[in-house]
C-alpha cells in the first residue's frame, strides 16, 4: 500500500466559514471511505484533492503533486460529481464522449472508450437518449461512465448512492467492489456508515472540517459499542417493563418520561432489544414504539465529540 | 394544549385567502435587496435624485427672492426650472435605470425557479399560478416604481413645501398622478417583457440578453427606416421612442416630430403587455399543470 | 515531495487503456479541438441561435424597403445606405450584441449549469479550453453576422451607387474585417467578464452600451478607453463623411476628436483581444469555480 493523497495541515474557508480545519489525512490505495454530516467538509476535502480548490493553508498531494492545474495528475482521476452536472441537449453517450475528448483521447478512441463505459454501467440501451429524460438513476450511472471512460488510477465518487433505489444501491456496490479488488483506488464520500460499510472497511471520519477517526469500520464500531446507548420505549406499563431491566448489569441508567415511556442507557443494546421483545409478549406490557436515538452516523460523532 | 394523537400536525391557522401573492413579492424583494449590482444601481438611481433634489431646492430657494443675484440667471436658464418638463425629463433618465434593474431583478426570476424544480414546490402549496405570476410581476413593478414615481413624487412635495402659499399646489396638484401614470408606463412593459424572456430562456444570462437584444434591434432598425425613408413617424416603432411620445403626451409636452398621436404608441405598448403576459400566463400554468 | 513514479498500480483495468497523444503541442491541439467541437456542438444545436440569427438579419431589409418603398430611392445611394448599415447596426451594434449572446455563457454558461468542476478536472490545459470555446464563438458569430452583412451588400445594390464590382467588394471586405476585429474584441471582453463575474450581461451592458455612448461625449479621450472607438476607425465612412463643416462644428461644441487611423485601430483591436483573451486564461487558473462552496452558506 502506497500514500496517494496526502493532506497536511490542511485548512479551507469561505469568507469566514470554515469547511476544513487543520486537517492531516494520508490515504491510501484502495477504496477508502469518506463519511461524515452533511456540512463535515466531505466535498470540499474532495475538491481540494481534485485541485478544483486551493487549500487557503496548509498542502494537499495527490501522487505526490499538487493537482491544482496539473494535467499529470488529472489525467490519473476520475470525479463523479455530486450534483446533476449536465449539458442540455445531449444524450448520455455524448456526454461521455466529449469529456473523454476533453481528456486528450482523439474522436476515434473517445467513441470506443464512451461505448465500452456506458456499456460498464448498463446503460448501453439508453445511452442515445436525451439525459433530459433519463431517471435519477440513470443519470447517476452517466455520471459514473464518464468518469470510468478515461480508466483513472484514483477515482472521486461524492455520494455516488444519493437517489439511487435499492437495485441501483447493490450495483454500485459491486462495482465499486470490483474497482477495488482490480487495483483501483477509489475515495467514496457518505454520510451513510452502512453505505460506506458495504464497499470498504477502510473509512475517514470528517466532523465540523476535521478528522474524528481514520480508520477500520470495525474499530469505530467497537468504539460506539462500548458507549452507552439510550433507547426510548413506549408502551402502556413503563414500571412493570423497568422491572425486567432491573437485575441486568449492563443497564446503567432507569429514567420514565411522563406516563408511557421508559428511558434504558446500556451497554449492551442487543440484550436489552431481547428482553424488550420477551417483555413485549406479557399481557401487561403493550409496547407501542421502540426507538434507539443513537443508531445514527450523528450518535457516532457525538460520541467522539465527547 | 391539544392532544395529538398522530406524529404530524395539521397547519391549524386559516390559510390566506386574499394576497398570496404578497410572500413572492416580498421573498423576490428579499433576494434582490442583497445583490451588489443592485445596491450599485440604486446608487445611481439615488445619484440622479439628488441633483434633482438640488434643482428643485435651489430653484424654489432663488425664485423666491427677486433680490437674489441668481434670480435673473435662473429665469434664463429654462432647463432648471422646476415643471412638467423637468418630472418628464426626471422619468426619461430614470428609465434605462429601470431597465437594468427589471433585467437584474427579472431575468431569472421564471428560469430559474424552473431550472431548480422551484415551480413544483410553488404549486404544492396553496398559490395559483395567478398568485404566482401576479407575485412576480408586481416586485418588478413595486421595484420599478420605486426608481422612477417614488422619488419623483417626493419631489413634488418638496416643492410644494418650499414655494410659498397655495398657488404651487393648484399647478401641481395633477403633476402626482401624471407621474405614476407615466412611471407605469414605463415600468410595466418592461416588467412583462423581461419575464417574458424568462419565461421562454432557460438560462439567466440568456433571458437578459434576449429582452436587450430585442429592444437594440428594434431601436436601431426604427431609426434606420427613419433615417433612410425620411419618414420620422418610423421612429415610433422603436419601443423607447413610443414610450416617450406617450410621456409627452401624458406632461404636455410639445411634439416637434411626430404626426402621429398618442394612440398609436399605446396601442404599440398594449400589445407588446398583451403578448407577454400570454407567454407568462402559458409558462406559468403549463408549469402548474405538469403532471 | 514524493516522486510520482513510486504511485505506480499495480492495475487491472476494466476498461481499455485510454490512449493520449504523445507530445505536449500534440496533446494541446486535441484539446483545442475537442473544446471547438463541443463549443460548436452545443451552439448549433440550440434553438436560441435561431433568435440571433432573426435579429442579425433584420438590417437585410432595410435596404430591400427603401428600394421597395421610399418615394426619394434614388437620392438614396446604395453605398451610403451599406456603410450606414455595416457600420451602425452591425460593427456597433450588433456585434456587442452577439458577443454578449454568445461569449459571456463560453465560461459563464458552466458555471451556470455547473459543469465547470467537471471541465476543471480534465486534464488538459486552461489556455487550450479557452481558445476552443472562443474560436466556436467567433466561428458561429462571424457566420451569422458576415452573412447579414453580405446580405445586406446585396440588398443595397438594388440601390445606386453599389454593384458587385471590384470597388464595392473592396468596401465589403474592408468592413467585414472590420466586423471580425468587432467580433473579436468584444467578443474577449465578454468571455472576461463572463469569466471574472456571476453577472457578466448586466456589466457587459453597462459597459458596451452604457459607458461606450457616454464615452464619445465625454471630452478629450475617454474615448480611448472604448471598443467602439477603435471599431468605429476601422470604418472608412468615419473618414469620409465627416465634413469640414460638421468637423468644426464637433471641434467647438462637443469635443476635441483624436483620430487614430484604420490600422493602429486594428492593431489595437487585435491587442484588446489577446489581453483580454489572456486575462481570461489567468481568471480561470486562478479562479475557485466549484460552485457549492460550503456547506450551510
Amino acid at each position: 500500500m502506497s500514500t496517494i493523497i496526502s493532506a497536511k495541515n490542511v485548512s479551507k474557508w469561505f469568507g469566514e466559514v470554515v469547511a476544513l480545519n487543520d486537517l492531516n489525512v494520508e490515504i491510501e490505495t484502495g477504496v477508502t471511505g469518506l463519511l461524515g454530516a452533511n456540512g463535515a467538509g466531505k466535498s470540499t476535502f474532495i475538491k481540494l484533492a481534485l485541485g478544483l480548490y486551493r487549500p487557503s493553508r496548509g498542502s494537499v498531494t495527490v501522487f505526490g503533486e499538487s493537482p491544482r492545474n496539473n494535467a499529470a495528475v488529472l489525467r490519473r482521476i476520475g470525479y463523479c460529481p455530486e450534483l446533476d452536472t449536465f449539458y442540455d441537449n445531449m444524450t448520455g453517450y455524448e456526454y461521455v464522449y466529449w469529456l473523454s475528448r476533453y481528456w486528450g483521447m482523439s474522436a476515434k478512441h473517445a467513441q470506443v472508450a464512451a461505448e465500452q463505459a456506458c456499456d460498464r454501467v448498463g446503460m448501453t440501451e439508453r445511452m442515445d437518449d436525451p439525459i433530459e429524460e433519463y431517471s435519477k438513476g440513470m443519470r447517476q450511472r452517466i455520471k459514473i461512465a464518464q468518469a470510468l471512460s478515461t480508466d483513472p488510477d484514483l477515482l472521486f465518487l461524492d455520494e455516488p448512492m444519493a437517489g439511487l433505489d435499492p437495485q441501483g444501491r447493490e450495483e454500485m456496490f459491486s462495482l465499486i467492489r470490483e474497482l477495488g479488488d482490480n487495483g483501483y483506488s477509489v475515495v467514496v464520500s457518505s454520510h451513510i456508515l452502512y453505505e460506506v460499510e458495504r464497499v470498504t472497511d477502510n473509512v475517514v471520519l470528517l466532523f465540523q472540517g476535521s478528522i474524528m477517526a481514520h480508520g477500520k469500520v470495525r474499530e469505530i464500531r467497537s468504539l460506539i459499542d462500548a458507549h452507552p446507548h439510550t433507547i426510548h420505549v413506549d408502551c402502556s406499563a413503563p414500571r412493570i417493563l423497568a422491572t425486567h431491566f432491573v437485575q441486568d448489569e449492563s443497564v446503567l441508567h432507569l429514567d420514565f418520561e411522563g406516563e408511557s415511556r421508559l428511558v434504558i442507557r446500556t451497554k449492551d443494546p442487543n440484550a436489552c432489544y431481547a428482553r424488550i421483545n420477551a417483555a413485549a409478549l406479557e399481557p401487561d406490557v403493550e409496547v407501542t414504539r421502540i426507538h434507539c436515538a443513537d443508531d445514527s452516523l450523528q450518535a457516532v460523532f457525538d460520541y467522539l465529540v465527547k | 394544549m391539544p392532544v395529538y394523537t398522530r406524529s404530524y400536525r395539521n397547519y391549524e391557522g386559516t390559510f390566506r385567502r386574499r394576497g398570496r401573492w404578497m410572500l413572492i413579492v416580498e421573498q423576490e424583494l428579499r433576494i434582490l435587496v442583497k445583490g451588489k449590482i443592485f445596491q450599485f444601481l440604486c446608487l445611481g438611481a439615488f445619484l440622479h435624485w439628488l441633483l434633482r433634489l438640488f434643482q428643485v431646492v435651489a430653484y424654489d430657494v432663488i425664485m423666491q427672492d427677486p433680490n437674489h443675484p441668481m434670480a435673473a440667471m435662473l429665469q434664463q436658464a429654462k432647463f432648471l426650472t422646476v415643471n412638467e418638463t423637468a418630472f418628464f425629463d426626471f422619468l426619461r433618465i430614470q428609465a434605462p435605470m429601470v431597465f437594468l434593474i427589471c433585467l437584474l431583478a427579472g431575468s431569472g426570476m421564471i428560469c430559474n425557479d424552473v431550472r431548480n424544480n422551484l415551480m413544483e414546490v410553488y404549486f404544492s402549496k396553496p398559490i395559483t399560478w395567478r398568485d404566482y405570476a401576479l407575485g412576480k410581476l408586481l416586485s418588478l413593478v413595486f421595484v420599478g416604481l420605486g426608481f422612477t414615481a417614488l422619488p419623483a413624487i417626493v419631489l413634488v412635495v418638496i416643492h410644494n413645501l418650499l414655494a410659498p402659499g397655495w398657488e404651487t399646489l393648484t399647478t401641481t396638484i395633477w403633476w402626482p398622478v401624471e407621474i405614476a401614470a407615466f412611471s407605469l408606463v414605463i415600468v410595466l412593459p418592461f416588467a412583462l417583457g423581461i419575464l417574458a424572456c424568462s419565461a421562454v430562456m432557460q438560462s439567466q444570462n440568456y433571458a437578459g440578453i434576449t429582452a436587450f437584444m430585442i429592444l437594440v434591434a428594434n431601436g436601431v432598425i426604427a431609426a434606420l427606416l427613419a433615417g433612410f425613408l425620411q419618414e420620422e413617424n418610423y421612429l415610433l416603432l422603436s419601443y423607447p421612442m413610443s414610450l416617450d411620445r406617450i410621456g409627452q403626451a401624458i406632461f404636455h409636452q410639445p411634439n416637434p416630430v411626430f404626426n402621429l398621436g398618442w394612440g398609436w404608441p399605446m396601442a404599440f405598448v398594449a400589445m407588446v403587455c398583451l403578448l407577454c403576459s400570454v407567454i407568462i400566463t402559458r409558462v406559468v400554468r403549463r408549469a402548474e399543470c405538469a403532471p | 515531495m514524493m516522486d510520482q513514479s513510486s504511485h505506480a498500480f499495480t492495475k487491472t483495468s476494466i476498461l481499455p487503456k485510454p490512449v493520449a497523444p504523445s507530445g505536449t503541442l500534440a496533446q494541446y491541439i486535441h484539446c483545442l479541438r475537442a473544446s471547438f467541437g463541443h463549443s460548436l456542438t452545443l451552439m448549433l444545436r440550440r434553438q436560441r441561435i435561431i433568435f440571433a440569427a432573426v435579429i442579425t438579419f433584420l438590417p437585410v431589409v432595410i435596404p430591400l424597403a427603401i428600394a421597395f418603398f421610399s418615394d426619394s430611392q434614388f437620392a438614396r445611394s446604395g453605398m451610403d445606405v451599406f456603410s450606414k448599415m455595416a457600420g451602425e447596426a452591425h460593427i456597433n451594434t450588433l456585434a456587442p450584441l452577439l458577443a454578449l449572446f454568445f461569449a459571456t455563457m463560453i465560461i459563464g454558461e458552466d458555471v451556470e449549469s455547473r459543469t465547470i468542476p467537471l471541465m476543471l478536472t480534465r486534464p488538459m490545459p486552461r489556455s487550450a479550453w479557452v481558445f476552443g470555446r472562443f474560436g466556436a464563438y467567433l466561428m458561429v458569430s462571424t457566420a451569422i453576422l458576415g452573412t447579414s452583412m453580405l446580405l445586406t451588400f446585396g440588398a443595397s445594390t438594388a440601390l445606386s451607387d453599389l454593384a458587385f464590382d471590384r470597388d464595392g467588394l473592396e468596401k465589403l471586405f474592408t468592413y467585414e474585417l472590420a466586423m471580425l476585429l468587432a467580433l473579436m474584441a468584444n467578443g474577449a471582453l465578454a468571455l472576461f467578464l463572463g469569466a471574472v463575474t456571476k453577472r457578466p450581461i448586466i456589466i457587459g451592458l453597462i459597459f458596451l452600451y452604457g459607458w461606450q455612448r457616454l464615452a464619445t461625449f465625454v471630452p478629450g479621450v475617454v474615448d480611448f478607453l472604448t471598443i467602439m472607438k477603435y471599431t468605429t476607425e476601422m470604418l472608412p465612412v468615419a473618414l469620409e463623411s465627416t465634413n469640414q463643416v460638421v468637423r468644426e462644428e464637433i471641434l467647438e461644441f462637443k469635443k476635441q476628436q483624436y483620430l487614430v487611423g484604420a490600422s493602429k485601430a486594428a492593431i489595437t483591436l487585435l491587442g484588446i483581444t489577446a489581453v483580454l483573451l489572456g486575462g481570461s486564461v489567468v481568471v480561470v487558473r486562478i479562479r475557485e469555480y466549484a460552485t457549492d462552496r460550503a456547506a450551510g452558506t
